[in-house]
């Protein structure tokens, strides 16, 4: 009888709020390249599965594709028609230029994602995108030598979160380990017995599992299980980049299955970059510059290690899943999208800082929020309003969000937060 | 890749500490399913297997089982020379303490009796009103902003409750196709039977709870979670397989359904504000009684006297994720998925001193028996021993194999922690 009245009982707690009397100042859109080939050839990607992986649209390796160029300029079309809303932007792309900071990840996706949300966001303007072809410091700080990486220590952090035991992960995920199977080497899922591994392929769910001294892209190295995030990776941008449902998976994963299926993947980016040691190490840099290019804007004054200037009105940096979620776990963000599991970092998804100002007290506050293209979104090239919205996640900030609707915090304990969060020996104060 | 696997235990200096102290922190053993099956039944499209112990109750297996975990502790600990077998003088060393219900307290006498078989030990718990290390905020201690508390939790799902529909789907899909027997895969999805309620398509919500249930309600997650939890518990009591989950469920399907009941857990206790407010007492506790074993010097807020070598504390998975996630611990064991809190299953904290330095390290574990360790009943002994998944503590531990953390830096790393004004400082 209790649970019949559960209905009853869901008031948003939304209700009762105060109206917001907040004018935004500042906006840091930190989001993800858009969708891409896969980083692995199809000439190794092959040994792993029965049938050949599909090509996309355009050759190579790790770049846009063009079907992904347009989904993101979707998306900055969104952004453009939010921010005049907000009257961050007049409209007025050429003087609006002038207060818009871009900087990207030097890979030319990442680049290429800048310039097509740009051309969304901006599109009569010539926007700028900084980047730089060695190690950027902000989103590679150990590479670039600003953040040191104590290669035991990062093999302790992770195995000490998986009892020393990273084999036990094979048996915890089973129901995915079978699905990846069964994609792989196409067949019905739950076959039994279990079907052989085709001749002259490699079953990488029979690889063991370890954890050893990684290397530059990822921190440690989980073995068996990270050539099964290299295997899944290709199926949610084949949905994403709207290739024929036959092609998805071999035409036998839908979204459904795909988001079930990227647990495994998404481990993979959970145990390499929100492990606390290694998301301080990693991504320290960056939320200090976060952090620093807020303060400027509030105090209207140049501040050391902030981006851009203080007039700056929009921060956008684009960077990769990995620089998302390691940053997240550095602050303890989470969010949920119908349709992904819990704290993807999706296609074109971004974490986003709003800097807000009372306009009765003056106080600056802080609104996080996570937005992304929900699969379909993507698959279908929907365009996005402001009344089609993509998907909008608000985001608490653990010891500063306040209890309101909008998880408002208050400017000088997002601060505190952050310095608490952060390791002062893995930061720069350039720019 | 062989080669590449040298185990991270290779040339490292011979652990030279010996262990002063050790502090377990116990989820109560297997238990009956907490409500009535007249109210679960509902929920079912077959009755729940009828139950010989009260509902709630710790079952005569699951006294079994703590008996042999006990046994495994005094093995263990003589062994590291904590205990000397001699019983009734080592029990002046020990202190129990049991969260005041009756599968806790029954949890914490079998162990006790196990621990010291020739000693009359007492079990320490709280005879009326809530014991405030294990709910600080029903005892008044700690309070509880439970529109904050709600925040917190829509804060870390996008402020859409209903997407636990889509990102735990399998789970809920696996959940629906047991309760109302029918093969996982079936299409069309078979209708709820007449009469029963279907507990997957109840609304999911994350809403302002209250005092004495859960601070925040799930709605239909956690309808679905209190229908399935039953079902390792009737695998771990050693049902006959055609009792456990109606014969549906392995071992591994239990486990996939399990993982509802670590989202419940991880919203409920491990949301970083609600983290702080209900489980600060319970590491203040800890953190003060193992500084005052390592000083020998009474410690205002700690658990018994300096010299008290054992502190086993017996509550529920609550306490026992809480106090994980404070800390920011993680586990794995095989047969469970991460960080389950297994019947009997505990945080063990040892504070160890190096006989060289002088110095005192803490080095955590999570010790439980596995699934099939609880089931067949298996006898631990120092060479068949329960699962031990050593713990990281981040901040805190060095990069060496047992992950020692210095004293003084888990001391630092607690109060970093735990919420000050959550805290009492009463024995």
């Amino acid at each position: 009888m209790k649970m019949l009245l559960v209905a009853a009982c869901c008031v948003p707690f939304l209700a009762g709020q105060p109206a917001d009397d907040t004018q935004l100042r500042q906006v840091i859109i930190f989001g993800r390249h858009a969708v891409r080939t896969p980083n692995a050839a199809n000439a190794i990607l092959n040994n792993f599965s029965a049938l050949p992986y599909p090509n996309f649209a355009v050759p190579g390796l790790a770049v846009i594709t063009p079907n992904g160029q347009k989904n993101e300029t979707i998306l900055g079309a969104y952004f453009r028609l939010w921010l005049t809303q907000e009257r961050l932007l007049t409209g007025r792309d050429a003087a609006d230029n002038a207060s818009v900071y871009f900087r990207a990840d030097g890979a030319p996706l990442i680049v290429d994602t800048a310039q097509a949300f740009a051309a969304g966001m901006l599109p009569s303007a010539a926007a700028a995108i900084h980047s730089t072809t060695s190690s950027d410091p902000l989103f590679h700080p150990v590479d670039a030598g600003v953040a040191q990486l104590d290669e035991p220590m990062a093999v302790a952090a992770v195995n000490g979160r998986l009892g020393g035991n990273p084999q036990a992960l094979a048996t915890a995920y089973a129901p995915e380990m079978a699905l990846v199977r069964s994609v792989l080497f196409n067949y019905p899922p739950g076959t039994t017995p279990v079907p052989a591994t085709p001749a002259g392929k490699i079953d990488l769910t029979a690889a063991p599992f370890t954890v050893t001294a990684g290397s530059s892209a990822l921190p440690v190295n989980l073995g068996g299980l990270q050539n099964i995030a290299i295997a899944l990776d290709p199926f949610i941008m084949e949905y994403t980049d709207g290739m024929a449902a036959s092609d998805v998976g071999w035409g036998q994963l839908n979204a459904a299955a795909i988001s079930q299926i990227d647990r495994l993947y998404d481990r993979v980016l959970d145990l390499e970059f929100r492990t606390p040691y290694l998301a301080r190490v990693q991504n320290s840099n960056l939320a200090s510059h976060i952090v620093r290019s807020m303060v400027q804007a509030a105090t209207g004054s140049p501040v050391t290690g902030a981006l851009g200037a203080p007039s700056d009105k929009a921060i956008v940096l684009t960077a990769s899943n990995f620089n998302i979620t390691g940053l997240a776990g550095l602050l303890g963000l989470e969010w949920l999208v119908p349709g992904y599991q819990a704290d993807v970092a999706a296609p074109g998804g971004a974490l986003v800082f709003e800097l807000r100002q009372s306009q009765t007290t003056g106080e600056f506050i802080v609104r996080t929020v996570y937005i992304t293209q929900t699969m379909d979104q993507l698959r279908n090239r929907t365009p996005l309003t402001l009344t089609s919205p993509p998907a909008v996640a608000p985001v608490f900030v653990p010891g500063c969000s306040t209890g309101n609707a909008t998880f408002d915090c208050p400017l000088e304990a997002f601060v505190e937060v952050v310095t608490g969060a952060i390791d002062p020996r893995s930061i720069d104060l350039n720019q | 890749m062989i080669a590449c696997c040298v185990p991270v235990l290779a040339a490292q200096p011979a652990d030279d500490t010996q262990l002063r102290q050790v502090i377990i922190v116990s989820r109560h053993g297997v238990r009956t399913p907490l409500q009535p099956n007249s109210a679960l039944d509902v929920f079912s499209a077959a009755p729940y297997p009828e139950l010989t112990d009260p509902v709630s109750y710790l079952t005569a297996n699951g006294t079994r089982l703590e008996t042999m975990l006990g046994t495994y502790y005094r093995l263990w600990l003589k062994r590291e020379g904590l205990l000397t077998g001699q019983d009734s003088s080592d029990a002046a060393f020990v202190y129990f303490r049991a969260l005041n219900l009756e599968r806790t307290v029954a949890t914490a006498q079998a162990f006790a009796a196990a621990l010291l078989p020739s000693a009359a030990v007492n079990v320490d718990f709280q005879r009326t009103g809530s014991d405030p290390l294990f709910d600080p905020v029903g005892a008044g201690i700690s309070p509880m902003d439970y529109q904050k508390a709600a925040a917190a939790v829509s804060g870390r799902i996008g402020n859409d409750p209903q997407a636990f529909a889509s990102g735990w789907a399998s789970e809920l899909s696996l959940a629906r196709a047991t309760l109302f027997q029918y093969p996982a895969s079936r299409i069309p999805l078979p209708a709820t039977p007449a009469g029963k309620i279907d507990a997957t398509a109840l609304p999911m919500t994350a809403t302002a709870g209250d005092p004495g249930n859960w601070p925040v309600v799930l709605g239909g997650l956690s309808a679905t979670e209190n229908a399935v939890s039953p079902f390792f518990m009737q695998y771990a009591d050693g049902l006959p397989a055609s009792a456990v989950a109606w014969g549906q469920l392995s071992l591994a399907g239990i486990g996939q359904t399990m993982r509802l009941t670590t989202l419940v857990l991880d919203l409920e206790c491990r949301t970083p504000y609600l983290d702080r407010v209900q489980s600060s007492n319970l590491a203040s506790h800890v953190v003060r009684s193992i500084a005052q074993a390592a000083t020998g010097t009474a410690t205002a807020g700690s658990l018994a006297s300096p010299s008290t070598r054992v502190i086993v504390l017996v509550a529920s998975d609550v306490n026992v994720a809480g106090l994980a996630g404070l800390f920011h611990l993680n586990w794995l064991v095989p047969g469970y998925p991460a960080d389950f809190c297994a019947p009997g299953g505990a945080l063990v904290f040892e504070l160890r001193q190096s006989q060289r330095t002088g110095e005192f390290v803490v080095r955590a574990s999570y010790v439980a028996q596995t699934p099939d360790q609880l089931r067949n009943r298996s006898a631990m002994t120092l060479d068949k021993p329960p699962a031990t998944a050593p713990l990281f503590i981040p901040g805190c531990s060095t990069g060496d194999p047992t992950f020692d953390c210095p004293l003084a830096d888990f001391v630092r790393v607690a109060n970093g922690a735990m919420d000050p004004s959550s805290a009492d400082l009463v024995h």
